[in-house]
């Protein structure tokens, strides 16, 4: 007997191969559009060709197989050029581009078919580990549906065609491309439930895959992946004009997330602090010469930490201790600077290799910009907002003069740099004549003086975002014209004032930046810290080795040695659609991206915990229904209670005998007793009368239904076909 | 309406055939040793995959990337999916193999495949049988083409032109699902196989009407089959005779069965007598022709009404009288081979006893009394 629902051709088959072929070389291009710093064009391209080629397939069927062998041809000089133009992986993702994009468009052949999923697995996984994102989890999802069904219909094509390859080519040439035909011939509800549970369950398998394949650690990484990135979208570099950090403040998107323990506290306002700059010349900070040498130099690598930071380590594996850890997931061209919160007591780090410590700044830097979310922990923080000092001296003076060039041993250096004012005499009167001011003359302690100078700012100058200075003669200095004016200003006029003041005074002082705040996503339990956090602030030097924290800001916390905290259960935050999206990032990041040994370990424990919790459940269930059955039966036995327990049998039984064969409907069921006869066979016999009373278009189906409804009503019950299938029919006839 | 059947009336093979289901141990044990004839083996597709998670594998453990770790964790997944699926899909098949009743050399024949899908909820999806037979050289692989939706039956046909006569079987050899992703096949056991008697091929012969054979077959044929023609009178019963023709009246009068006798009886009947002895037959070609004239010239005969009997040297005697008498000395030439023993055989047969010998230039020759009365 033919199947019932034969509908869709191997003409529809081959044109749906065709465009999930295409579709799936559309994702795999997509992905491309993740990467900074990479030439979108050849995607462009590639994306605009085939989302043309989907909607208008005549097109690309009028392309004449000549142009298709030129366009393979030319691939070779326009990749060689590539790889001589830029670095060897933009150049195969170029190449691999081009490739797709012909392999989609034209894939007849068996090994043409292989070729394009290769290609499609190569480039989604080389974006994939370039990138990272939570975007690129979903597109692989999607890569993954596609080349599924792709899958499901070659081997129906394959099957249909007895294995005919040959035939399928000349086929597929000749062949006109319907999609919306082909599309329709295999839209049916039980198509879209068989992909969609085989979808789901293979992404379920593949979870539990992801969960149980053995992570071993091995040390030796390859750094193939590595790809520079080309620009850096945000303005935190070792080098910050006046309104940089304001410009940063545009950006909305989400920087630093931050996964804080359960029961941790957490400051009131944090200080998520990156770097503190100490050369101050005609309104930008920047990091002098010999520190930034130091910082580039192989002593600043954290191997080298011991020396100044005696009680801190750095290690690529978290410690054993009972501490709460913090880790940050910095997401890609934030800065090479890494925001901490102050000092801690251990780092763990992927690889130890890509950082670098500028003690003297209290800075723990990348080599470079990171293309890809980086993820980093911390142990033990301490929120005092107090970082230590470490002494100029700390290494010996040959080591570090080595990294310097000859001009530079003659300019003003750190920690000259930190007492330096600008170097325009009239400007550098301003603020020593506020300094005056300020200590009426005495000399303060630094945070009596902060919290004086603090003062004497506010009350002049009020937050505003933009700030035009008008022009003044005699003075270039920026910061000097807007601190002898009363306009208002943004954070970083407010830390360079505080700074130069505090330096006037003979505090050595420096601009710290980094982020301020951030918000609480209550749904995963971590601060979401946006660019829009950027924030300018100062440290001043206390005289006794620690730099405090100090915000002349307004609105901002006076400074004070021990700021307020709170704990993380009382903390309220953002609970709106954009965190919930933010939050499946940090899960992707946490759960994916990071998933590593001890995370394994961590999910093993807890499917063991859960699984015990589950075996204690049930064994003191079976134990307390136990008791009850011994109860039950040693209980005297009555008359009415073996009466009672009778009728509940019966009940029983015929309820199983009813949903044997669930036939019948409700109403049905409870009028079969009451009723004479069998109740199937009643049905039948009503489903005959109701069908024999009308015409059918389907002949041949409708026939076999009123004899499978004949034999329901007159056939013996041996001889019965399921009469639950044969009543679905009839139903579905009407 | 169709009568009802009860489904054991047929040989039903394959994993959903309910009588073979053993114990749960039993069915837990060949989930883990698989019995024999049921493996699973890559495709080409599959190797690669394979072959392409490996090296993800590899470059995944070297970097500890997660985003190669969750690439690897979907290959497997797939290739899990792929074995789960195609065993799956298999698991509610039955199928049984009929094949036509008759089989002759050069002559088309055909063996089916009913496949039924013994679910009550999902469909059964390509699924593809291999064929085998001696009676050609060749394999057949049989497709399904079309899903075959819960309790359905779909029927695949094999035609083929059987090339030499033999008593031979058709085998199916396995039953193959690659559905859904076509990295792994699952093989299965067809577990059928039914004997097919390959009858020796019709062929072009000349009969000779020499004035001895036409005098020895006289008398008038019939266009009528079987006995037919005038009433001559009465005779005993003997072992062979058709039952309608007892006379029942004079039966009962005698006491003892007595039939009708008709002039087709007493008309020149012949009989067919092969002798496959080696030292007549030297080259097997020559056999062949003998045995394919024999067929021809018994068929030729019987639809004459002049056949009475069949009688191959050291193998059955069959009195020729209705068209499964006829099968049957063509089912016993199916299986002919030349011989070495001699057997005695002047005894049998009446005067026209038709026998076959070679003759020069590799032709067969037919004897009747020394006489040749045909050639082929």
């Amino acid at each position: 007997m033919k199947s019932r629902l034969d509908r869709h051709s191997l003409e529809d088959l081959l044109t749906l191969k065709w465009m999930l072929g295409a579709l799936m070389g559309l994702v795999c291009i997509t992905t491309l559009f993740n990467i900074s710093g990479h030439s979108k064009i050849p995607a462009l391209v590639a994306t605009s060709v085939v989302i043309l080629a989907l909607i208008k397939p005549a097109w690309i069927a009028r392309v004449p197989q000549i142009v298709w062998k030129g366009y393979a041809i030319a691939i070779v000089p326009l990749v060689l050029i590539d790889v001589l133009a830029k670095d060897t992986i933009p150049a195969l993702l170029d190449l691999n581009t081009w490739l797709i994009l012909f392999r989609c468009l034209n894939h007849n052949k068996r090994r043409e078919e292989m070729q394009l999923a290769l290609l499609c697995l190569f480039l989604i996984i080389m974006t994939g580990i370039l990138t990272a994102t939570l975007v690129f989890g979903f597109q692989l999802l999607i890569f993954s549906a596609l080349a599924i069904s792709y899958l499901v219909i070659n081997t129906s094509i394959e099957t249909k065609a007895e294995g005919d390859y040959e035939m399928l080519e000349e086929m597929r040439k000749s062949q006109q491309i319907y999609l919306l035909r082909a599309l329709r011939s295999v839209f049916s509800t039980r198509i879209i439930f068989l992909g969609t549970s085989m979808f789901s369950s293979m992404i379920f398998v593949a979870a539990i895959v992801f969960i149980a394949i053995p992570r071993i650690d091995i040390e030796d990484k390859v750094s193939l992946f590595k790809m520079k990135s080309k620009e850096s979208l945000s303005g935190f570099s070792d080098s910050i004009k006046l309104g940089e950090v304001t410009n940063i403040k545009n950006d909305d998107s989400v920087a630093l997330r931050v996964d804080v323990p359960d029961n941790a506290s957490v400051p009131l306002t944090p200080y998520w602090r990156m770097l503190a700059l100490d050369e101050y010349n005609a309104g930008s900070f920047k990091l002098s010469e010999n520190l930034k040498a130091l910082q580039d130099s192989p002593l600043a690598s954290p191997y080298h930490a011991i020396r100044y930071w005696p009680d801190r380590r750095f290690a690529q594996s978290p410690t054993k201790l009972d501490r709460d850890r913090w880790t940050f997931f910095l997401e890609p061209e934030v800065s090479r600077y890494l925001p901490i919160l102050g000092t801690f007591k251990h780092m763990t780090v992927s690889s130890l290799t890509d950082i670098s410590i500028g003690p003297h700044m209290h800075s723990i830097a990348l080599k470079e910009t990171n293309s890809k979310m980086i993820s980093y922990q911390l142990e033990a923080i301490n929120f005092t907002g107090v970082v230590p000092d470490v002494s100029a001296n700390s290494y010996p003076k040959f080591l570090t003069d080595s990294f310097m060039d000859e001009p530079q041993r003659n300019k003003v250096r750190y920690p000259e740099t930190l007492l330096s004012l600008p170097g325009e005499s009239q400007a550098a009167s301003v603020f020593r004549k506020a300094a005056v001011e300020i200590s009426e003359g005495k000399r303060l302690p630094p945070l009596d003086f902060a919290l004086r100078a603090v003062q004497y700012l506010g009350k002049d100058h009020s937050y505003s975002m933009s700030v035009n200075l008008p022009p003044v003669e005699d003075m270039k200095d920026p910061v000097a014209r807007w601190f002898s004016s009363d306009l208002p200003g943004h954070c970083e006029f407010f830390a360079s004032s505080f700074v130069l003041t505090a330096r006037a005074a003979g505090h050595p002082a420096r601009v710290v930046v980094g982020f301020k705040g951030g918000t609480w996503n209550p749904y995963e339990k971590y601060f979401m810290v946006r660019n829009a956090d950027a924030h300018a602030w100062a440290e001043i030097y206390d005289g006794a080795g620690n730099w405090i924290r100090v915000d002349p800001t307004p609105g901002s916390e006076a400074p004070v040695l021990n700021p307020m905290t709170e704990l993380v259960s009382q903390r309220y935050g953002e609970a709106d659609s954009s965190a919930f999206l933010d939050s499946l990032r940090l899960l992707w990041y946490r759960r994916i991206v990071n998933f590593d040994e001890t995370a394994q370990k961590e999910a093993a424990i807890q499917l063991k915990d859960f699984f015990l919790a589950y075996i204690a459940v049930a064994e003191r269930w079976a134990k307390n229904a136990g008791d009850y059955m011994y109860f039950w039966v040693m209980s005297p036995w009555g008359f009415w209670r073996i009466l009672y327990m009778v009728f509940l049998g019966a009940i029983l039984v015929s309820a199983f005998m009813i949903q044997r064969n669930m036939t019948l409907n409700v109403k049905e069921l409870i009028l079969a007793p009451f009723r004479r006869g069998d109740p199937i066979r009643r049905k039948a016999s009503k489903l005959l009368g109701n069908l024999t009373a009308r015409t059918v278009r389907d002949r041949e189906r409708f026939e076999k239904v009123v004899a499978d409804l004949q034999r329901l009503r007159f056939g013996a019950k041996e001889s019965w076909p399921n009469a639950r299938l044969v009543f679905k029919e009839a139903r579905r006839l009407r | 309406m169709a009568a009802p059947v009860a489904e054991e009336r047929f040989d039903w093979k394959g994993p959903a055939v309910s009588n073979r289901r053993g114990s749960l141990l039993r069915r837990l044990f060949e989930l883990v040793v698989p019995p024999k004839g049921h493996k699973v083996i890559p495709t080409g597709s599959g190797m690669l995959l394979i072959f392409i998670g490996l090296t993800i594998g590899l470059a995944a453990y070297n970097t500890v990337n997660n985003i190669l770790f969750a690439a690897l964790a979907l290959l497997i997944a797939a290739l899990i999916m792929s074995g789960v699926i195609c065993w799956g899909n298999l698991l509610c098949a039955r199928w049984r193999l009929e094949t036509s009743s008759t089989f002759r050399v050069g002559e088309e024949g055909q063996a089916k495949i009913v496949v039924e899908n013994a679910r009550q909820r999902f469909p059964l999806f390509c699924v593809s049988f291999g064929l085998r037979t001696e009676a050609i050289d060749e394999k057949r692989r049989l497709y399904m083409k079309e899903r075959l939706d819960p309790g359905e039956e779909m029927v695949l046909v094999w035609r083929f032109k059987p090339i030499r006569r033999t008593k031979t079987t058709v085998v199916i050899e396995n039953a193959v699902s690659s559905f859904p992703f076509g990295f792994l096949s699952k093989f299965l056991p067809g577990d059928c196989e039914a004997e097919i008697r390959v009858w020796p091929k019709r062929i072009a012969y000349t009969r000779y009407r020499s004035p001895e054979l036409t005098g020895l077959l006289q008398g008038r044929s019939s266009k009528k089959q079987g006995i037919s023609g005038e009433l001559i009178g009465l005779r005993h019963y003997e072992k062979g005779d058709a039952q309608r023709s007892i006379h029942w009246k004079v039966s009962a009068k005698q006491g003892r069965l007595i039939v009708k006798q008709n002039a087709t009886e007493t008309q020149s009947l012949f009989d067919i007598m092969v002798d496959p002895a080696s030292y007549l037959w030297k080259s097997d070609e020559s056999f062949e022709k003998m045995c394919s004239f024999a067929s021809s010239l018994a068929e030729d005969l019987f639809l004459e009404g002049k056949l009475d009997s069949c009688f191959v040297v050291g193998g059955p005697s069959i009195r020729i009288q209705r068209v499964s008498d006829l099968e049957a000395f063509f089912d016993a030439l199916a299986e002919l081979v030349p011989s070495d023993l001699e057997y005695g055989y002047k005894e049998f047969g009446g005067v026209n006893r038709i026998c076959f010998q070679p003759i020069s230039g590799g032709s067969v020759g037919a004897f009747v009394n020394e006489i040749q009365v045909g050639q082929a």
